[in-house]
């Protein structure tokens, strides 16, 4: 695809984000790469780039992510009466969901959780 | 004859007459057999190409089924229980599957492959990534837009919502996605996964009464897995680096 071509010559950023895209979506890839093409004609590579490593840095990978950064410069903000927790019980805390960028680190330096 | 065939409507048998023509001459099949043979190939071709077209409208990232997924990776997640969940009364009594866990823990893979099997089961299945379904929302302006896609996502035996929670939502999605939840209710099929567990979800829906009364219609014919342990995209690296080490240690030798 001459499109994905293009992407990944234009900087280490942008060619990893998009091999994530393509591996993540081997079946549906097209639109992906053409809306991420689309982004850099409309906005350029330097916002491209950005927009990438906003994306990467939180494991969102696909157009509608960076699309949604470029939309709200924070979209992972909470709005004030969201913040309280539910009360559900008997369900596992969020630490043992979430796991931070560092582990991911220390895991791909052949460390192990 | 290729004609008539084509007129009918009945490419496959078009297809393979000729041979089919030669092998009776062959094997000495009687009429019967010959006629059964060809609308047998017909029959099982027109199977196997509305399969073909449900898995492509499906839309899955990927296709990878249940058998693929390593299991032993896993182990507090049972095959054996996963496989259920392909049987086809998983789509017919209406229940729902809540996959929950850290990016590259293996939900999208397990969905997909529950989705492939229901596929082959003969229901109709649709993926969506929910932030994908934030901006179908969004493009869809017009109230009959709205409404098509709602009905569009209600009317499919398996819905399956992939990455839910990895941004929080737009206000406008939440209502949105009850609905549709509730419209599904009983009815239909639906898989989530997501990287939020379930006592976050109010932040992710901007709306903890929301939140609640989607959990509740989820959970009450539905079962809710928190996945674990490593992210298999890690496990690759992983694999990767013990593999580069090891032919680096080989090339010491040498």
């Amino acid at each position: 695809m001459l499109y994905r071509e293009e992407l990944l010559k234009l900087n280490h950023g942008i060619s990893d984000y998009v091999e994530q895209v393509v591996r993540k979506n081997m079946a549906n890839q097209k639109p992906h790469v053409v809306g991420m093409y689309n982004l850099l004609e409309e906005h350029g590579k330097e916002k491209l780039s950005e927009l990438c490593r906003k994306c990467a840095e939180r494991n969102l990978y696909g157009i509608d992510y960076l699309k949604a950064y470029l939309e709200d410069e924070d979209p992972e903000e909470e709005t004030t009466d969201s913040q309280e927790e539910l009360t559900l019980t008997g369900l596992p805390d969020q630490t043992e969901v979430d796991r931070s960028m560092e582990t991911y680190e220390r895991l791909a330096q052949g460390g192990g959780f | 004859m290729d004609g008539m065939l084509k007129k009918l409507r009945l490419p496959r048998i078009r297809e393979v007459y000729d041979q089919r023509i030669d092998q009776a001459a062959e094997e000495d099949w009687g009429y019967r057999k010959f006629l059964k043979h060809l609308l047998q190939e017909e029959v099982t071709n027109r199977h196997q190409n509305r399969l073909e077209r449900r898995k492509n409208r499906a839309g899955f990232p990927f296709e990878k089924t249940l058998n693929q997924f390593e299991f032993n990776f896993r182990p507090k997640l049972k095959k054996r229980v996963f496989q259920t969940y392909t049987e086809p009364r998983f789509v017919t009594e209406g229940k729902d599957l809540i996959l929950i866990g850290s990016p590259g823990t293996g939900k999208t893979h397990l969905s997909v492959g529950i989705g492939l099997a229901q596929i082959k089961n003969d229901f109709k299945v649709l993926f969506k990534n929910v932030q994908s379904l934030a901006g179908e929302l969004k493009g869809a302006e017009r109230k009959d837009e709205k409404d098509e896609l709602h009905k569009e996502l209600t009317k499919v035996d398996l819905l399956i919502m992939d990455e839910f929670g990895y941004l929080p939502l737009k206000e406008e999605l939440g209502p949105f996605l009850y609905e549709l939840i509730a419209g599904r209710y009983e009815e239909k099929s639906t898989i989530i996964t997501s990287n939020k567990s379930l006592n976050e979800w109010g932040k992710t829906l901007r709306d903890n009464s929301l939140a609640q009364a989607l959990i509740d219609r989820l959970i009450h014919h539905g079962e809710v897995y928190y996945l674990e342990g490593d992210s298999y995209r890690m496990k690759g690296k992983q694999d990767l680096l013990a593999k580069n080490e090891e032919s680096s240690d080989t090339d010491n030798v040498r």
